[in-house]
Formats: C-alpha cells, structure tokens, sequence
C-alpha cells in the first residue's frame, strides 16, 4: 500500500471553465466516497433486545488544504467562484500512488485562506458517489 | 424515398455514409404517410436503411400527407419533451377513420408487418392509435434490429448531442495535457478530467432514462491521446438504451389446496 500527497485537483465546471489546485505537500486528506452509513448508537435496541438499524445517506466529500498564489493564480478567488454557481463541477483528485478519484459537486463550508501558509483549507462534496476512475 | 435514404446515409462502425459521417451526425427520420390496408411491402425491401419511417392510416379517407402530419404531432412533442417515451399508445389527434382498418386490426398482422420494417396503428374508441413507430431497418440477422425503433434513434441522437455539448466545453479548442503534467493555466484537458466529465454524463443519462446500467458505461470509458495525431483526443465508451415495455408478458399458475389424513 502507498499512500502520501494528492497531487492535484482538476475541476470542469459547464460556465466558469476548466482548471486546477495544488494540494499542500504533507498534508492529511480525506476521502469519504458517500453513500449510507449506519447509526453507531449502543441504544439503539428494543426492549427485546432486538438491534434497531437506523441508516442514513451522506454526499461524497474531498478534504485538504491546497497551496494559494495570491500574486498570480488566487485560487481563493476561484473557490468563492465555485461555491457560489448554482451548477456543480466535475473533480478528480490525483494521489500520489496513483490513483485517480471523481465526483461531480462543489467546495463546501467556510474558505479562510491562511495568508501567514499560503494555503486554503478546501472541503469538496456533492451527491452520487466518490468514484475511483484509475 | 430512395434521394433522402441516399442523402441520410446509413450508420457504421468504420464506415458511416451521409448525414451519419462523424463529423456531420445529424441524420434525420421522414416521416412518410400512407393509408393503404398493409404498406409493408413498400418498406419490406429497404431493410438496411433507418431514413423512411411510415405514418399507417390504414383504409383512411384522408390524404397519406395527413396521417404524416399526425405522426409527426405525436412523434416530435415526445422526442422534444419526453425523449424517453415512445409514441406507442398514443392517437392520431386529426385523421378521418373508417370503420375498420383492414389487416392492421389484427395483432398477429401487425406483428408481421412491423417486422417488415412498416409501422402500425389499431383502431381504437374511433381513432387511429399507434402501435409500433419504426424505420424500415430490419437488416437481415441482426436480432433485434438496433435501428428498427426511432424511439432508439431519438436515444442515440439525444446521447450524441448532450456528449457534443460537453465537448463543446471540456475539450474542444482546448490543450490536451498529460494525466501527471503540472499545469497552471486555464483550457487544458487531461485525458483524466474528461474520463471524469463522461462518468458523470453516464449518470445523468440513467438519470433521464435514456440508457441504463450506469456502471456498464463508465467501465467502457477509455481515453487517451492519438497515437499517430498530436492534435486529437481519443474517446470510446459503450452504452445500453433503456428498454420500453412494448409487451407485458406473465405466467401465472392456479391450484387447489388439498387436506391430508393423519
């Protein structure tokens, strides 16, 4: 097993065009490939003693902070971009050992750029599901 | 007839003719009217072209032209509005009809004839009400004929012009990048991103009932850079149109309940 950096992340959105972020180097990254999850909830029985499953959807999502150039590229400018269209973009993100993931959605939560790293904390996330593609 | 299946041409996977040439690919279907008993004989022998699709009003006293017009009301409202549709069931809202349509009215008939490449109609509460809208493809062993319905070329046509879109946007006029080059700059496509772009397209296309098996076209996708043109960008996939229930068929079983001694 590797593991190690995301490489980059390449969006496609139908209105503001095509482009790319360069996750920080060293960095924990998340991936949640969506779908159901079951409660984890020790009370969740019956009286019976019976087990009481209680399964509820989540969207996909992709998290890690990603270098900001605020001279040149100002990728925080692009984000507020992304988050603000009503339509969603088609993301794939690159891992080091080479794998390729996509989902179709949009930066989510709060976008505080850290000017002291350079870096912005970019959380991805849409409906359907987290899809390894190579 | 045979100066527009000649100008449509006729799909193929090497060699497409017409309006089926890749870099054209806006064949169209002509909608032919006819009010004779059974007019698959006209259509029984243009078995490997998709242009001709007949409007049947079988023994009418309108005009051949008339019963075109009532398909062509019928046909482009579903292709417009409900491409997942198909006209079956559907009456011809405008067409003078006798009190019996001939061979048409009976089921084994039509089913012979719609396997002659002509479309049918039934009779029904006094109103011509279509059965099988079709071309005249019904090439020799090819079970079933994938262009027989134009419900299933209205599919491919509405997959052909949503994946023209995205091109539109993702591709062309665009610098094609390696999957692993850094880049900085805006219009780049990597083979990687438009893999992605199509995944996507493969659910929103199940999504609108067009196809289905979602997963059977997004492991079909393969792109990549020519191998002899620097400038061109490779695409392939494969997908399944979504089925229509034009035939609803159940077996059930009846039986006693017996008692037993003891």
């Amino acid at each position: 097993m590797v593991g190690g950096d995301i490489i980059e992340v390449t969006y496609n959105h139908p209105t503001l065009g095509s482009g790319v972020f360069y996750p920080k180097s060293a960095e924990d990254s998340t991936f949640d490939p969506g779908g159901f999850r079951g409660s984890d909830d020790a009370n969740m029985v019956d009286g019976g003693g019976r087990n009481i499953r209680q399964l509820n959807q989540v969207r996909w999502s992709f998290e890690s902070p990603i270098a900001w150039d605020m001279n040149v590229t100002n990728e925080l400018a692009t984000v507020a971009a992304l988050s603000k269209s009503a339509e969603e973009a088609t993301w794939t993100f690159t891992s080091i050992n080479g794998t390729v993931w996509q989902g179709k959605g949009a930066p989510v939560g709060d976008i505080p750029g850290n000017g002291n790293q350079s870096t912005i904390p970019l959380k991805i996330s849409g409906g359907g599901e987290l899809k390894k593609i190579i | 007839m045979t100066a527009l299946e000649q100008f449509n041409g006729r799909p193929d996977a090497t060699n497409p003719t017409g309006r089926f040439v890749g870099i054209v690919m806006k064949p169209f279907v002509a909608i032919t009217g006819s009010v004779s008993d059974d007019p698959s004989s006209i259509t029984d022998t243009r078995l490997d072209d998709l242009t001709i699709a007949i409007a049947p009003a079988p023994l009418s006293a309108g005009m051949p032209m008339e019963a075109a017009a009532n398909m062509t009301v019928l046909y482009s409202l579903v292709s417009q509005n409900t491409p997942h549709l198909d006209v079956a069931g559907k009456s011809y809202p405008d067409m003078p009809t006798p009190t019996s349509i001939g061979s048409m009215s009976d089921y084994a008939t039509r089913n012979t004839i719609v396997k002659k490449g002509c479309s049918t109609v039934d009779l029904v509460g006094g109103s011509y009400v279509v059965q099988d809208f079709v071309t005249t493809y019904h090439k020799l062993g090819e079970t079933p004929p994938q262009f027989r319905y134009c419900r299933n070329i209205m599919i491919d046509l509405n997959v052909r012009y949503g994946y023209y879109l995205l091109e539109q946007i993702n591709v062309v006029d665009h610098v094609i990048a390696s999957d692993s080059d850094t880049v900085t700059v805006g219009n780049v496509i990597k083979p990687k991103q438009w893999k992605a772009v199509l995944n996507n397209y493969a659910t929103d296309l199940a999504q609108r009932a067009l196809t289905v098996d979602v997963a059977f076209m997004q492991n079909s996708i393969q792109v990549g850079l020519s191998t002899n043109n620097p400038d061109r960008l490779e695409t392939y996939f494969k997908y399944k149109r979504s089925g229509f229930a034009r035939i609803s068929s159940t077996t059930a079983e009846a039986g006693f309940n017996f008692g037993t001694l003891v």
